[in-house]
């Protein structure tokens, strides 16, 4: 088999900053040819930085003035011949700019158009501004986590990469479709329900106990033990988890203190015994010694790491799904790949993140076939950049 | 299209079945196939307390809509019920169990053998291949080893003190579950578009890695990772928004996010606040200038929210074009006209629990019918004799 499973797909990315361009690379990864279309007069906020070079992987790069009715007309021509049209502007901004649905649809029916936004195309708050972030907190997502009565979580950067990978997944739900109905579709999709997508647990335990959801810090419903334990070093630490009967007893003798074994119920000075056991045998051991170790015995234990840590592992690069590739500005660096092994078929392709415009000449000239004096005008006229 | 398609299940838990929901949310089939001891979730919480149920509020959550067959891998009845069904199947979703199963028999090429169009999709711990793939792993240590942990609390007063801390709600698993999902319809256009099933495999830990595709970047560019001590943060990095304000702020019935970030979002804050004499201090004027006297600036900041309510607060920020938005408990996002607008909790009627609610999807898609309000969760087995007649 010689192709990536998105083969043959065409993506028109008009989408900028993180949710929609995490989407269109995880699908340009696997294949599809994607052709961002950017401006200088509106740069991606992106753009700038590292991040930019893990959230553009393997696409094209345009550029069009999207202020001219000449820029509009080119997206038009391009939307005709492509299969995807993907954007995360905010609701309402790309019907003001002439290329809604009932417009790209009447150039090409079988078109598949995913707007993606805060918290979604209609509604009474559809034209709220919003960041992930913000999102983050307003749907309680954030409030689910950090230790009990403390002020709400920061969240870190969840929503985001979360809404780009669930754009990718019903972006090839709908060409999934496609292929068998010739239907064309628009794609209403909210990130603020993307998260509560994610949430079932809370929004049950409160419908069926009453109580406002509680968060739980690291312990757990249901594991009978759900901790960390600080390690040798500074700010290490030992993530553990205990998830059956068999696998207590077996910890328990395993660090010699077989009398804390348990049949059944778990009394309470049994387990801050075994608490402080545990405490006080990781204290000399580095978060990786601790953890191997308890591996060893069968128990599910980890490190807790930082970036730098993840950035780092080897097990990450044996899998090649951190890999060696050149960036834009001609160093070599590991970047990341997908989370997904193909056993068929060829490698996913990690290509290079791309400048704004490289690929004009390219996509205008060679694709679109505009005749050589319409293009050099294009670019005089500021149309083309 | 998806109708016509028939997926087994076979893996408890979360990420297996939310994988096989949003596939059944499609409008797949999703046949359960359950070993005696019932789909784990069953017994997870959350429970109605006091009250003595079969059946998690989770297990419901996950599994509306879907079949469930029992039967055991590891006896030849069961291999022959297993097998018969594997015949017919399009998809086989798995995870953990052929592992368990005596000599783990059910390979790619035990299950190809039997059918040879099949898509076998095994969501692992770890890659199969590697070193790790030993490991046990659960949502905690997954979500620890995987970067997510540092950034959820943000920089911390005493970081020997503050351990990191996992996300609620085991969205290690859930998110394993759709990035599977991911995988799977693009393993399903490849068939679509050359026949070919073959085997897939999604690893957790890099599904919760690509989450933190932007810090693997920065450290590939030789930036300083974000401290988790409060000491050693340079500016303001709140909420995952390094560079930018923002945060949450104290209300008089809960708290309120906001983050006025440009210069024109914060001229409006300040004018919504009525303009207080403070916001003309020359260390206030600028972007850079809020965000390294962020400390001070959120302090005379809260002396304001304080007085009103959170929905008031957001309301007002919203009209101005300021990106505002309240910190909601369960019961306000029940209420909330957006959510209610859109139709996206949807009722679940269940024999032992009566109607619960339950997260919608996030799409609305123009021409595909969704399949999201069906039938009940399956008790165990209770398709066994409509699916393994002859057995």
């Amino acid at each position: 088999m010689e192709t990536l499973p998105l083969n043959g797909v065409r993506i028109l990315d008009l989408s900028w900053i993180i949710a929609g361009p995490t989407a269109t690379r995880h699908m340009a990864i696997m294949g599809a040819e994607v052709i961002k279309v950017g401006s200088s007069k509106r740069p991606d906020p992106s753009y700038s930085g590292p991040a930019f070079h893990s959230y553009n992987q393997s696409k094209q790069y345009v550029s069009v003035n999207l202020a001219s009715a000449e820029g509009i007309e080119i997206v038009k021509d391009l939307v005709a011949i492509s299969d995807v049209v993907i954007e995360n502007f905010a609701t309402g901004v790309i019907e003001r700019r002439g290329l809604g649905y009932d417009v790209l649809s009447s150039v090409n029916p079988s078109i598949i158009m995913i707007s993606s936004s805060g918290v979604g195309h209609s509604g009474p708050k559809k034209d709220q501004v919003a960041y992930g972030s913000l999102l983050q907190h307003y749907t309680g997502w954030n409030s689910q986590s950090g230790y009990q009565d403390s002020e709400p979580v920061k969240g870190g950067l969840w929503a985001d990469p979360w809404v780009g990978m669930e754009l990718a997944m019903v972006t090839t739900a709908c060409l999934n479709y496609r292929m068998s109905t010739g239907l064309g579709q628009y794609v209403d999709f909210s990130m603020a329900e993307a998260l509560l997508g994610s949430m079932p647990i809370t929004i049950l335990n409160h419908q069926l106990n009453g109580s406002p959801s509680e968060s739980m810090g690291n312990e757990d419903y249901f594991d009978l033990m759900s901790e960390l334990f600080r390690c040798k070093g500074e700010d290490s630490w030992l993530a553990l988890s205990i998830t059956c009967e068999e696998q207590w007893n077996r910890l328990c003798k395993s660090l010699g203190r077989s009398d804390l074994a348990i049949r059944g119920k778990i009394e309470k000075s049994v387990k801050d015994e075994l608490r402080s056991v545990i405490s006080k045998w990781v204290q000399g051991k580095t978060d990786l010694e601790a953890v191997n170790l308890l591996q060893s015995y069968g128990i599910a234990a980890a490190p807790s790491w930082g970036i730098l840590d993840v950035y780092r592992d080897d097990v990450l690069r044996e899998d090649k799904y951190m890999v060696p590739m050149e960036t834009n500005d001609g160093e070599s660096r590991f970047m990341p790949s997908v989370p997904w092994h193909f056993l068929q078929g060829p490698d996913p392709v990690i290509g290079t993140a791309p400048k704004l415009g490289q690929d004009n000449y390219k996509i205008f000239r060679e694709l679109m076939c505009i005749e050589h004096s319409k293009y050099e005008k294009l670019l005089t006229d500021g149309v083309l950049e | 299209m998806y109708e016509n398609l028939q997926i087994l299940e076979v893996g408890g838990g979360i990420s297996v079945p939310y994988c096989g929901k949003l596939m059944s949310g499609f409008g797949c089939e999703v046949i359960k196939v359950e070993e005696p001891a019932g789909d784990i979730s069953r017994k997870m919480g959350p429970f109605k307390e006091g009250e003595d149920h079969f059946e998690s509020g989770l297990f419901i959550a996950l599994n509306n809509g879907k079949k469930s067959v029992c039967l055991d891998l590891n006896t030849v009845k069961g291999e022959e019920a297993f097998q018969a069904l594997l015949k017919n199947a399009d998809i086989v979703i798995e995870g953990g169990v052929f592992r368990r199963c005596i000599e783990e028999k059910y390979s790619y090429k035990y299950l190809r053998s039997i059918n040879r169009e099949l898509i076998y999709l095994e969501v692992s711990d770890f890659p199969r291949n590697g070193s790790r793939s030993e490991w046990l792993s659960t949502d905690l240590t997954i979500f620890h080893m995987s970067g997510n942990a540092h950034g959820i609390l943000g920089p911390v007063e005493d970081p020997q003190n503050n351990p990191p801390v996992r996300a609620g709600g085991y969205q290690s698993e859930f998110l394993s579950g759709m990035t599977a999902c991911t995988a799977l319809m693009m393993a399903l256009y490849r068939k679509n578009m050359t026949g070919l099933g073959g085997y897939v495999e999604v690893p957790k830990y890099e599904a919760l890695v690509t989450q933190t595709i932007a810090g693997l970047a920065n450290m590939a560019f030789g930036k300083d990772a974000p401290a988790r001590n409060l000491a050693k943060v340079k500016e303001a990095s709140v909420g995952g928004m390094v560079g930018a304000v923002g945060g949450v702020l104290p209300t008089n019935d809960g708290y309120v996010a906001i983050s006025p970030r440009e210069d024109d979002q914060w001229r409006r804050w300040i004018d919504l606040m009525g303009s207080p004499e403070w916001a003309t201090e020359d260390r206030f004027s600028s972007r850079s200038g809020r965000q390294s006297n962020f400390e001070d600036l959120w302090a005379l900041v809260s002396n304001w929210t304080r007085n009103y309510s959170k929905h008031y607060i957001a309301q007002k920020g919203q009209e101005n074009h300021i990106p505002c938005f309240p910190v909601n408990t369960i019961d306000d996002l029940f209420e909330d006209d957006q959510f209610q607008y859109r139709e996206f909790f949807v009722d679940s009627k269940h024999p032992d629990y009566g109607t619960l609610k339950l997260p919608g999807v996030p799409y609305d898609i123009s021409n595909m019918e969704l399949n999201l309000i069906s039938s009940p969760a399956p008790f165990l087995g209770e398709h066994n004799s409509e699916l393994l007649r002859s057995f």
